[in-house]
């Protein structure tokens, strides 16, 4: 299942929220590493300074440093400070006990400490990271190289804490901004959930109605408003097109037929003598085609305007199975011409009241009865079976009925209800080919559902369910 | 053979029957005009609302046929512009639209009956003949009908020929009387699914049950005797006449 636009949209606005929380953290993380260690490398030129005035050659001609340095501890990082000095051959004149024997850096790099002060990164072999200056001093005439440098260790540490302190509030924060997001979403989305709602009740019996536009109106939801509208008002206009086209084609078609049918029959009544036999069958033949093209006309109109406009329903509550005896009984001269049985089966108790258009749903069970009489072999059976089902939770009252005649290919099964449609195994007779659909549009005009059983062997078994009628469904009235 | 003439015999006794026929097809008209036998009526005939509107006045007809979809004014505004002048002649509406709802405002506008294009002849005839009889205030009392030799009593509910009683089902004799009580005239298949199956959709496939129920009518009515009553007219139907 697809997420909801609004989950999506606060997704992706707290995805862009943490990246750029992110970024941030970084930078500033990044930024106050530089000052550190800017601060740092200043204090060691300063230091450097004052350690150049403590520095001598003792009478043993070793190099010393002053110790009453050691008594002015300017701050704990002083104290930690690691000092190396050399001469200019690179030989070492002196290491502070800090260092603990560690070289401090590589053993003296080409014109180091030539100009002013040089900084450098450099990893103690036991792997303290340190930073350092160097400076070369002339002592006593000769030239002297001071290293001093600080253990970065505890600003590491700092940073360390530092990190965490950001990225600790990194969680509530972005929670906070998802539910700020969710809600913000909501609010933005309330108008097209309105619209929604409204659009979801225009149909084509109310194709007039319009979506209120949301105020300023001149938004892009008020816009996104007028464009549905536009198009509302573009589906109406067709949709009145289409029903002014029917009428005209109703009228543009059965005129010339009913000149046609009552020239060929005028005809046939003022001339039907002996001499002009070969003339009236010929006519005849004429009229009985000009039938068949009225019918088929008819059937077309009848479900042009179905498919147009929802053709007004008189829905009432009857009894099922009557239904299905009042058809039979019409067909009982087939029936009874054919040898052909009807036997009806009811396999659950209680109500078999639906609640559909009767006279669209006689003409329905009319056609599926009428094609399964057709197809029969004669002196053969119409199984009829009524049941009581349920289709998508909702109780229905369904009615079988199944031939024993040739049935139909596989594949068949949903396009036989096509307009049309001529069957491989059927192949229709003089029938119309829209009986069976015509039958599909009664039946789901009243909001019922048709079916060919994929699933039964033999004959065509044709099935009808249809809402029943009672407390549980929907009803279509109001008090 | 030529039946017209003999179908306007009965008519004879009576004056000739005024009928003003309003359609803008003016082939339909002209071959309608021709089939309502000038024996039996004489006929006007109008192209447009407008020349309706002037031959009413020149010559009042006994019954008007009328089409709604007229080119200017519609059929049914004419209808009520008649209606409201007081004008109480029958009125036959035709129509290309055979919607439910067109026939219910068709006859809320004061029509009298109505019949949706294509329509059959014979049964515009007989929809002419029964709005004249209703209109004269003499509708026949049907107690017995003969054709020959067979005598319907529908009050009975009795058939014979001759002698001998036909032993009929209720449908098959509700269809010997509606045969009967066309006098002779030719009955379509939808006249006898509109009166005696009294089938008002249009969709539904009554064609072959029509026909198997004619075929078995015949056995019973027919078969057993000499002349033949029941006659199928190709192209148009059946008719139940004594041939000649």
């Amino acid at each position: 299942m697809r997420l909801r636009v609004r989950t999506r949209l606060t997704l992706r606005y707290t995805g862009v929220f943490v990246a750029v929380l992110a970024v941030y953290v970084a930078a500033v993380f990044l930024f106050q590493y530089a000052q550190l260690r800017e601060q740092i490398y200043r204090a060691e030129v300063q230091e450097t300074e004052a350690v150049e005035g403590l520095l001598y050659f003792g009478n043993d001609g070793q190099l010393h440093l002053h110790d009453e340095y050691y008594s002015h501890p300017q701050s704990r990082l002083l104290v930690n400070r690691l000092l190396e000095v050399h001469n200019a051959k690179g030989d070492l004149l002196l290491r502070s006990q800090s260092l603990f024997g560690h070289e401090l850096g590589h053993p003296t790099y080409p014109r180091e400490g030539v100009g002013w002060f040089e900084r450098r990164d450099a990893e103690l072999s036991d792997g303290r990271k340190v930073l350092f200056a160097s400076h070369l001093h002339p002592l006593n005439g000769q030239p002297i190289l001071i290293r001093l440098g600080y253990d970065l260790g505890p600003l590491h540490a700092t940073m360390l804490r530092f990190s965490y302190l950001l990225l600790l509030a990194l969680p509530p924060s972005v929670l906070l901004a998802a539910g700020a997001g969710y809600r913000l979403s909501r609010a933005a989305f309330a108008p097209l959930q309105d619209m929604a709602a409204r659009a979801e009740q225009i149909t084509a019996e109310n194709l007039g109605e319009r979506l209120a536009i949301p105020p300023p109106g001149d938004d892009e939801l008020g816009r996104m408003a007028g464009v549905v509208n536009q198009l509302l008002e573009r589906l109406d206009q067709s949709f009145q097109r289409m029903r002014r086209f029917t009428a005209d084609v109703a009228h543009e078609l059965r005129t010339p037929l009913a000149s046609l049918r009552a020239s060929g029959e005028e005809a046939l009544m003022v001339a039907p003598d002996a001499q002009h036999a070969d003339l009236s069958a010929v006519i005849s033949t004429m009229l009985e085609e000009s039938e068949r093209l009225t019918q088929t006309i008819n059937g077309l109109l009848l479900l042009s305007r179905a498919d147009n406009e929802s053709a007004p329903l008189e829905l009432t509550t009857f009894d099922l199975p009557e239904l299905v005896q009042e058809v039979a009984l019409l067909l009982d001269v087939l029936l009874e011409e054919r040898s052909l049985r009807v036997d009806i089966e009811v396999l659950n108790d209680g109500s078999k009241l639906v609640r559909a258009d009767r006279m669209l749903l006689r003409s329905a069970l009319l056609n599926v009865l009428h094609n399964a009489v057709k197809y029969s072999p004669e002196g053969t059976r119409i199984h009829v079976q009524h049941a009581h089902v349920h289709k998508h939770g909702l109780p229905m009252q369904q009615v079988c009925i199944e031939d024993q005649g040739p049935g139909i290919a596989a594949g068949e099964h949903t396009r036989i209800f096509e307009r049309f449609y001529r069957g491989t195994i059927q192949a229709s007779g003089p029938s119309i080919g829209l009986g069976l659909a015509i039958a599909k549009m009664a039946v789901e005009h009243s909001g019922g559902h048709i079916f060919a059983d994929e699933t039964h062997v033999g004959g065509l078994r044709c099935c009808l369910l249809l809402p029943v009628a009672g407390d549980n469904a929907p009803s279509m009235e109001h008090p | 053979m030529s039946h017209d003439r003999q179908e306007g015999r009965g008519a004879k006794t009576i004056t000739t029957r005024h009928i003003l026929l309003v359609d803008d097809e003016a082939r339909l008209l002209e071959t309608v005009a021709r089939a309502l036998h000038p024996e039996e009526f004489s006929t006007a005939i109008a192209g447009s609302a407008e020349e309706a509107f002037s031959l009413l006045q020149a010559r009042p007809p006994d019954l008007i046929v009328l089409d709604i979809g007229l080119p200017q004014s519609s059929g049914l505004d004419l209808l009520a512009r008649l209606r409201s002048a007081g004008v109480v002649t029958p009125v036959l509406l035709l129509t290309a639209q055979n919607e439910p709802e067109d026939r219910v405002r068709g006859l809320e506008a004061g029509a009298d009956d109505y019949l949706g294009k294509p329509f059959s002849l014979p049964e515009l005839i007989a929809r002419v003949r029964a709005l004249l009889r209703r209109a004269g205030g003499h509708a026949p009392p049907q107690t017995e009908m003969t054709v020959g030799d067979l005598r319907l009593d529908p009050v009975q509910h009795v058939a014979t020929r001759g002698d001998i009683r036909l032993d009929l089902t209720s449908r098959e004799f509700a269809l010997l009387v509606y045969l009967a009580e066309q006098k002779g005239g030719v009955v379509s298949r939808e006249m006898l699914a509109k009166n005696v199956w009294h089938e008002t959709s249009r969709f539904t496939p009554l064609n072959n049950v029509i026909d198997v129920q004619i075929a078995r009518l015949r056995q019973k009515l027919d078969e057993p005797f000499p002349t033949r009553l029941l006659h199928t007219v190709r192209g148009l139907g059946f008719r139940l006449k004594e041939q000649a």
